[in-house]
């Protein structure tokens, strides 16, 4: 079942297009990467998804049911993790998450467990009682997150949630994106951070100019520029060489020797490096170094989108 | 010819008679004798009234309307208190040339209630509803007229917009059906020469060759069998000939894929005075005639673009041909658009691209670029 359904969702401001006939869908489980340049229209599609903005036109359908008629339930089965720091400095840890859950209808003995629960998930736990204005900026998201996930939301988005905070506190992060994640949420996440996108990332949608240009698995992006990967294996001396039998493994396409470096040219969707380092040992080549090439996501962003993502 | 009033101008005039009939019959109701001051202060209300369309100046016409209001006053004050009804339209009509503004008019026309509640306190009610009526009366009358000449406006220009794109349709017709009759001329042309140059030769020379074969076959057959025999050399090359001349039918390989594209930009770089330069990576080859067709066609309107509104110098088109995806950028260096909004040409390109799954990304923020994408393979 599909957790979020977008049909053909425009968003204009006066006679500027933000987003522009957006068609996709997140199935149950995934973590959906939105990549984009800043102003390419992530924020806006987002919050349109969790209905802090109007939609000019198209429909959105969260668990099978269009927000526009049942925006309560949307509402309640969406956390959102915003861009913009949304938490009081003045109240506690502990108050900010119970203020934030106990908007979506939490009460009694039930507040207080999911409370405490969430502040333990983003480790927490034993800053209940102190105030948000003496914290770090890590510690700052985290917070920020626990208010976004106490109601136990299917679909949880974040946009952005790792701007501006030290690599301790994202790698934290990341890592509970992932455990929610197990725990059966499923997570719609922006980021400018490549390596995030594509560490923790299921499914990406390329986003640019409002329009999704291109979408799929890591390994699908990639494609789109080409499917092979090349690795070069520096031996001591390529003379025993048995290139037949190196060409023999299932994926390689071509073999070249150049000097003491062997170039494999391999399709990339084959794991065969281990094969192809075990041949070589086999021919008794003594290797020095292997490299291995394939196109990153960043070459897929810059190719298509024709700037780098944080090029700005 | 005959002048006639604008539609304001007769809508006026009715509203002006029909309050005065009504001041003259409600006075002529409460006075036992009609004075002749009352009938000339009614001939000089008319007077002016009739006046302020005549003169064209906005500052005589003032005047006019001051005088009226002036003299509306003196016959109020002096004649009948009724004559005050007739103030409201005068003090609208005036205070339109200078004023914008409606809450202010609506004041200004409810102003005189002042000077009645002291003096004629019999009319105070209806003095104010006659003025809250002329000023809404004249509000709609003014709001509706001006939306109509708006209408009217759009309306010529539209036919105008029409007339041409007739003109144009039925020139392009024209100039179609011409190439077309030149194209089969041509072709015709080539056709004939070629079999005359080639094939007609070769038959005349075969036959030739028949001809005297058949002469020898009695008195010399082996002369005649060789004479045969060249005959048929013969046709065998003129079959081979006619084979040559169908192959040569099918468009040369210059007139396809990215050659036309050559072709067609060295065309337009040879009409205009920007440089542009085609450039391509990866194997173009493997794109089919439509998604020439769509990517020709969208540069085409990305350059015309170009021209129009960019000052650009230097425009680039860039066609990559990437393993699941063609891309095709046209780009200039010109002055670009803080705001793109979507014209017809811009969404003419997103459906062309659309027609084979493709999209357009349109970026006016370093110079102005259209970017193609159409999924391939």
């Amino acid at each position: 079942m599909n957790v979020l359904e977008v049909k053909q969702l425009s968003k204009k401001f006066g006679d500027f297009i933000a987003v522009d006939n957006i068609t996709m869908s997140v199935k149950e489980g995934e973590i959906f990467g939105f990549l984009g340049a800043n102003g390419a229209g992530k924020s806006t599609a987002i919050n349109m998804i969790a209905s802090l903005l109007r939609v000019t036109k198209g429909e959105i359908e969260v668990l099978g049911k269009n927000i526009a008629k049942h925006s309560k339930f949307a509402k309640m089965n969406i956390g959102i993790v915003p861009q913009e720091m949304a938490i009081y400095e003045d109240m506690t840890a502990y108050e900010n998450v119970r203020f934030f859950a106990g908007l979506y209808g939490l009460r009694g003995a039930e507040l207080k467990e999911r409370v405490i629960e969430a502040l333990a998930f983003v480790g927490l736990g034993d800053k209940h009682k102190s105030y948000p204005k003496n914290f770090s900026g890590g510690m700052k998201r985290r917070l920020n997150i626990a208010c976004a996930i106490a109601h136990r939301p299917k679909l949880l988005i974040m946009d952005e949630p790792t701007v501006g905070i030290d690599p301790q506190s994202r790698n934290y992060i990341l890592g509970s994106v992932k455990k929610l994640n197990e725990l059966g949420c499923t997570i719609i996440y922006t980021s400018h951070y490549m390596e995030e996108v594509e560490e923790i990332c299921t499914r990406i949608a390329i986003i640019d100019h409002g329009k999704i240009i291109a979408e799929g698995t890591k390994g699908q992006l990639k494609a789109i520029i080409t499917n092979q990967k090349n690795i070069s294996i520096e031996v001591r001396s390529a003379e025993n060489l048995n290139k037949s039998k190196l060409e023999a493994i299932a994926g390689v396409n071509r073999v070249e020797v150049e000097d003491r470096i062997v170039k494999v040219t391999s399709d990339s969707e084959i794991n065969n490096l281990n094969r192809i380092i075990q041949q070589l040992m086999a021919d008794d080549l003594e290797i020095r170094a292997v490299e291995e090439n394939e196109p990153s996501l960043e070459t897929v962003f810059l190719t298509l989108t024709g700037r780098s993502l944080r090029d700005q | 010819m005959r002048e006639r009033g604008t539609p304001v101008e007769i809508w006026t005039m009715g509203i002006k008679a029909v309050l005065l009939s009504y001041v003259a019959i409600q006075s002529y109701e409460s006075v036992d004798l009609i004075s002749t001051w009352y009938m000339l202060s009614i001939l000089i209300y008319l007077c002016l009234n009739i006046s302020i369309h005549i003169v064209k100046k906005a500052s005589s016409k003032s005047i006019v309307l001051l005088l009226a209001m002036l003299a509306i006053a003196v016959s109020s004050s002096y004649i009948h208190p009724l004559f005050m009804l007739l103030l409201p339209l005068n003090i609208y009509e005036l205070f339109a040339i200078y004023l914008r503004k409606h809450g202010l008019i609506v004041l200004l026309m409810l102003a005189p209630l002042v000077l009645i509640s002291q003096y004629a306190q019999s009319i105070l009610v209806t003095y104010g509803l006659v003025a809250l009526l002329s000023f809404l009366y004249n509000l709609l009358l003014h709001t509706y007229i001006s939306r109509m000449t708006d209408l009217r406006a759009d309306l010529e220009n539209r036919h105008e917009h029409i007339q041409q794109l007739t003109k144009s349709l039925n020139e392009n017709k024209e100039y179609i059906r011409q190439s077309d009759y030149t194209i089969k001329l041509e072709e015709r042309n080539r056709l004939s020469q070629e079999i005359h140059d080639k094939i007609g030769h070769s038959m005349t020379g075969a036959l030739i060759q028949m001809e005297a074969s058949k002469r020898l076959f009695t008195s010399n057959p082996d002369k005649s069998a060789e004479l045969l025999q060249n005959a048929i050399h013969i046709s065998k090359d003129g079959i081979e000939t006619i084979r040559l001349v169908l192959k040569n039918m099918k468009p040369p390989t210059e007139q396809l894929g990215i050659n036309r594209m050559k072709l067609f930009i060295d065309e337009f770089s040879a009409k205009q005075t920007v440089r542009t330069s085609l450039t391509h990576e990866g194997n173009v080859d493997s794109m089919t005639p439509i998604q020439w067709k769509v990517i020709q066609e969208n540069t085409q309107e990305a350059l015309t673009n170009a021209m129009k509104y960019s000052n650009a110098t230097v425009v680039s088109i860039h066609i990559q041909v990437l393993r699941t995806l063609i891309k095709v950028e046209v780009s200039d260096n010109g002055q670009g658009a803080q705001k793109v909004i979507k014209g017809l040409g811009i969404i003419g390109m997103e459906e062309r691209a659309a027609s084979v799954n493709g999209t357009i990304i349109v970026d006016g923020s370093r110079g102005f670029s259209v970017t193609t994408l159409i999924p391939h393979g």
